[in-house]
């Protein structure tokens, strides 16, 4: 007769064993998962969503710079997700699909609020620290830094804020590749374009920012 | 190397594993302008990739289940009365304006006296019509429309009839040597009665029929029909029992390259049985 080890065990044996079994046998693929969610299995497509939340979240936030809208549209992509389990084929990495289907929400999310910003009559009262949103026209920052702890904040925020000023064929691939640090091989198949394309406009983006963010460097 | 070169290797390095090239280097060394855009690309990618990780906060997984279970709801069927859906009335409305409209075309076609609409057209049993004339020729008519007008109503040919309905004609009977009204079995038709030819283009030999005179004919007999009739159409009035007239048109019939009735523009050729050529 086998000797109870835990609580757990005496109360939940399958969970337990299936704990068990994960810690012995290797984290499943991707793949794994989402062929597991197809079929019904909501603890692999929850075991999913744990792996790319916080990446995706950060990611569509860097493109859209609004936090909660960011938390939103990351939600929104594993809807989608799940929603074409069963149309999703493994040709490429799961992290291709999913930050693709990421891009092409914040990008829609962008030019919503482009077109919003456009009829907006308040946005002509606020200015741009009241509103959160940065205009189309950012200068660089001239003012001498006041406080050496507030240096790194006030760094970050231009930074982000120079970020959300570029056009959005180069906040994409810029995002991709300096903060998430993808390959330009992988950032071509995210956006659908080619790897030269996606080097000359990864460039350009620099030098906008390089201009930018000429106090800071 | 020259400059492009060197840039192009600045811009593409991944600044976690790779570093610069012996050849990008000893360039950098000596190019003041490559050594300054390397170090200002190093910097703004050091910039860039030093912002903080933001993080999806704690209860993602929990809004994340609530909104899984809020389309799991909307997805799922409703009682079709709590919810309204035009999709959902689509069919049964169509099916009911059919319904509808059957019905009424039904009481229509069923109320005694009532002229049919201008426009209707009801498919009519076709007659067989053969000649056992040497001169003329056999022919075999086939099924086909018979147009009833209002407006083409004149004193003439009566035929007295309750209803006409199609009627497929049995081979034998196609080949009748006279042409005949075929009744259907059911149908109500108490006389057949041929007054008089309306058609303009019915002269000469077009066999007039009995006028005022009336001859009736009973149900299924045979009418003759002159089948190198001049061009036009063969009017015929009907008058049925109730008293309601209406006039048929008998149009040319064609099977094969040949006609029984001459038609508008159409050669017409006469057979001859003696020929041994026969119809077909």
């Amino acid at each position: 007769m086998s000797a109870i080890s835990s609580i757990d065990e005496l109360i939940l044996p399958a969970r337990a064993s299936v704990a068990r079994q994960t810690a012995v046998a290797e984290p499943l693929s991707d793949h794994s998962l989402l062929e597991a969610a197809r079929t019904g299995d909501e603890a692999a497509f929850a075991e999913l969503v744990k792996r790319y939340r916080n990446q995706i979240t950060n990611y569509v936030y860097r493109l859209t710079n609004d936090y909660e809208s960011a938390v939103d549209l990351a939600q929104e992509t594993f809807l989608r997700v799940f929603r074409a389990a069963d149309r999703y084929q493994a040709t490429y990495a799961f992290s291709t699909y999913i930050y693709r289907i990421a891009t092409n929400l914040a990008i829609s999310e962008l030019r919503q609020r482009k077109r919003r910003r456009l009829v907006s009559l308040t946005g002509f009262f606020q200015s741009q620290e009241q509103s959160g949103e940065p205009s189309e026209l950012d200068p660089a920052d001239r003012r001498p830094l006041q406080d050496v702890t507030l240096v790194d904040d006030e760094r970050r925020a231009a930074v982000a804020r120079a970020i959300a000023t570029l056009p959005e064929k180069y906040r994409a691939p810029l995002v991709l590749r300096d903060i998430e640090e993808r390959s330009y091989e992988e950032i071509g198949r995210i956006l659908e374009m080619s790897e030269g394309t996606v080097k000359s406009r990864i460039s350009r983006a620099r030098t906008f920012l390089r201009d930018k963010l000429q106090n800071y460097l | 190397m020259n400059c492009r070169n060197c840039k192009i290797e600045i811009e593409e390095r991944d600044l976690r594993r790779e570093s610069l090239s012996e050849a990008a280097e000893a360039h950098m060394s000596s190019c003041a302008a490559c050594r300054v855009f390397g170090e200002e690309r190093l910097a703004l990618r050091r910039l860039i990739g030093g912002l903080e990780k933001v993080s999806a906060p704690a209860d993602f997984d929990f809004r994340m289940r609530a909104r899984l279970a809020s389309e799991r709801d909307t997805n799922a069927p409703r009682g079709a009365w709590f919810t309204f859906s035009p999709s959902a009335f689509t069919w049964p409305l169509v099916g009911c304006l059919a319904l509808v409209i059957s019905a009424s075309l039904y009481y229509q076609q069923q109320q005694p006296g009532v002229p049919a609409t201008p426009t209707a057209q009801t498919q009519t049993p076709v007659m067989a019509m053969t000649n056992d004339s040497p001169q003329t020729s056999v022919a075999e008519a086939t099924p086909s429309v018979v147009q009833t007008t209002e407006s083409e109503t004149r004193p003439g040919i009566e035929v007295a009839t309750s209803k006409i309905s199609t009627t497929s004609v049995a081979p034998e009977r196609r080949r009748n040597a006279l042409p005949r009204v075929a009744g259907h079995a059911g149908v109500e038709r108490a006389s057949v009665q041929v007054e008089e030819s309306t058609s303009t283009g019915l002269i000469g030999a077009t066999p007039r029929f009995a006028a005022s005179g009336a001859t009736r004919h009973s149900e299924g007999a045979l009418i003759p029909v002159q089948l190198d009739a001049p061009e036009g159409q063969l009017k015929v009035l009907l008058r049925d029992t109730s008293g309601g007239a209406r006039t048929i048109s008998v149009d040319s019939v064609s099977f094969g390259s040949r006609d029984v009735m001459k038609r508008p523009g159409a050669t017409y050729t006469k057979a001859s049985l003696s020929t041994n050529q026969g119809v077909w």
